[in-house]
């Protein structure tokens, strides 16, 4: 019963919708909130891609991290469907989430 | 497929045009008062009577007569390091000695006498570009135009994607495509510029602050202040030099100077830094800006030498190239808002550009009310709030800018808390020109009586200095103060051309649109 009723709603949120005339709260929220924490991530993981002292390579991802925010944002509200809207904020910030603490945790261990 | 592309652009034009529309004011405020904040220099020398003197030639000052003095002064602090700027830096041609805790001295290196500094007094160039960040609103202003700036990126990626994914043309004949056109054009041409500095400046009022959680995960765990990591790659501290506790003679500046220049000629000398002086570690670091490596330093990054304060010996240098490559990108990309160093052309030549951008957003917001406004026929007048609110914000600002002209010399300057009155004023004039547009029905009389406004109160402003200072034009032209005539002449000359436009400007909505659907092109 839950089960049908859940993906209904995916299939819902995956429907195109019939004119791009209006955004909607949805895709605001995704981009906004989403692009924040895609960017905001993505730019803490470039920290720790980049080979020198945190100190020295912090400095690229802080001038960039407003940019990238606003690069993610535009990506995410112009996707085709709500349901991709939602997947491209949350898979990549679950993935540079991920990698993240694996990267965080590696040398204390 | 089709289908899907029709929404994706409809979809890209809804958004350029929600955000465009509710960011456009503050961006145009951002944009207006950073013209000012561009021409800071100037205004800054202009509005005090304590810089009225000629910028002296730096190589012939004598700098000893003025500092050495200070130093020599047993009730003059120490102890905290004493920094001396140099005439000529920032177009200022005085020079300053401070320390921590002390009133900082200025002179005029023509005479070599102190002047009186005004300090809080006058504060019209800081006041201009405090505008310019939300800075009188504190935490929200800056939250506010942080934000601002990321929307203003957000529309320019956005804009320029439109261009490349809509086939737009110019051939329109009616006001709202001549709008659509003129917005489009100039902004194809300006985003370069106006991206970088919009991201330095989003950097500057959201970036730091919320860089915390970045830091801490970058520090593994250590800390959460972003200036702990970054502080040393960008602004290294003074290293502490431990006191001999013995009294030594010192070199004159005249000296010091000279040993720095001949070690480094080519950096235009700004500053020195005194640490332990009349002490036997006495150290001198001589700073400046090399302006054959533009882009490359003068904002974190600046060429020094140290020096022994006892015998000149060198100590340490630092060159441009010295910086590690993310200070060198640092200093890169910030150049270009802040145009530290830069020649007087560049700035101008940003000045304009950044004016070009402030009409390109001003048509921007003029496509979206005619928009609006053809829903109705003609014959009705249309009478929409957010046309009232941009007339007070984007017109209603001039007069109250020009107010600020005129009221700095007219204020005495020993009125207790000048500065208060004088934004006060401000502030108070620009919300009645809200209230005015609001009350009237027809906008363009509204924008005509505004620009003549503004177009008297900016005329009247070097006349008003003239009389007050003391300095007619043919004195500031006979004793060299270009750069105070040279706004005296771009004040008079903004009056001429506000109240030029303001008189031929047409007020029928009919004559409106025939206005904006003529060519302009000079008539032979």
């Amino acid at each position: 019963m839950f089960k049908t009723k859940g993906m209904g709603f995916v299939k819902k949120l995956s429907e195109p919708e019939k004119s791009g005339k209006t955004i909607g709260l949805f895709r605001g929220i995704c981009a906004i909130i989403g692009g924040l924490c895609v960017a905001y991530l993505g730019m803490t993981l470039l920290i720790f891609l980049l080979p020198v002292t945190p100190g020295e390579s912090i400095i690229i991802p802080l001038l960039f991290n407003t940019l990238v925010w606003a690069v993610a944002a535009l990506w995410i509200v112009l996707a085709p469907t709500k349901l991709s809207a939602l997947l491209r904020s949350v898979v990549p910030t679950l993935c540079f989430a991920t990698l993240i603490a694996v990267l965080f945790f590696k040398e204390s261990v | 497929m089709e289908e899907a592309k029709k929404i994706f652009k409809q979809r890209l034009q809804r958004i350029h045009v929600a955000v465009g529309i509710n960011i456009s004011l503050l961006l145009y405020v951002a944009v207006f008062f950073g013209i000012f904040a561009i021409l800071l220099p100037f205004v800054q020398v202009w509005e005090k009577p304590s810089r009225h003197y000629a910028m002296p030639n730096v190589e012939k000052v004598d700098y000893s007569s003025m500092i050495d003095p200070v130093l020599a002064d047993p009730d003059y602090p120490q102890i905290n390091g004493i920094t001396i700027s140099l005439p000529g830096s920032m177009h200022d041609p005085a020079l300053r000695i401070s320390t921590m805790f002390m009133k900082t001295k200025v002179f005029n290196p023509n005479t070599a006498q102190e002047v009186e500094n005004e300090d809080e007094q006058s504060q019209l160039a800081r006041f201009l570009n405090h505008m310019h960040y939300g800075r009188p609103f504190k935490l929200f202003g800056y939250l506010i135009f942080g934000f601002m700036a990321v929307g203003a990126m957000f529309l320019i990626i956005g804009g320029l994607m439109l261009i490349w994914k809509i086939n737009y043309k110019s051939s329109g004949k009616n006001a709202q495509s001549k709008f659509a056109k003129w917005h489009r054009k100039i902004f194809a041409w300006v985003f370069p510029p106006f991206i970088i500095i919009t991201l330095t400046g989003a950097l500057m009022n959201i970036g730091y602050s919320a860089s915390g959680p970045m830091a801490f995960l970058a520090s593994k765990g250590e800390t959460f202040e972003t200036w702990k990591l970054v502080g040393p790659v960008l602004y290294p501290n003074l290293a502490r030099i431990e006191k001999k506790n013995d009294i030594a003679p010192m070199l004159s500046m005249n000296e010091i100077l000279l040993k720095a220049k001949a070690i480094m000629p080519e950096v235009q000398i700004h500053d020195i830094t005194l640490s332990n002086w009349n002490d036997s570690s006495a150290e001198a670091k001589v700073e400046g800006y090399n302006p054959y490596m533009p882009f490359l330093n003068g904002i974190s990054n600046k060429p020094s030498v140290t020096l022994s304060g006892v015998d000149g010996t060198l100590i340490a240098q630092h060159h441009v190239m010295d910086k590690h490559w993310s200070g060198l990108f640092y200093d890169a990309i910030f150049f270009l808002h802040f145009l530290f160093g830069v020649d007087t052309f560049t700035r101008l030549f940003i000045a304009v550009l950044m004016l070009v951008s402030a009409f390109a957003l001003g048509f921007g917001v003029l496509l979206y009310l005619e928009k609006q406004a053809r829903q109705f026929p003609h014959n009705v007048p249309i009478y929409h709030w957010m046309g009232k609110l941009s007339l007070s914000v984007m017109v209603g600002v001039i007069p109250a800018t020009g107010l600020l002209f005129a009221l700095q010399w007219s204020l005495p300057f020993d009125l207790p808390e000048r500065f208060f009155w004088h934004k006060s004023a401000f502030a108070l004039f620009w919300i009645a020109t809200l209230t005015w547009s609001f009350y009237r029905l027809n906008s363009y009389q509204t924008a005509k009586e505004f620009l003549k406004l503004g177009g008297v109160l900016f005329f009247i402003s070097p006349l008003i200095h003239f009389y007050a200072s003391g300095f007619s034009p043919l004195r500031l032209w006979q004793e060299g103060m270009i750069s105070i005539l040279s706004v005296d002449i771009g004040l008079f000359v903004v009056g001429a051309l506000l109240l030029w436009v303001g008189f031929k400007l047409p007020q029928e909505r009919a004559k409106i649109q025939a206005f904006w659907t003529q060519k302009f092109q000079p008539k032979d």
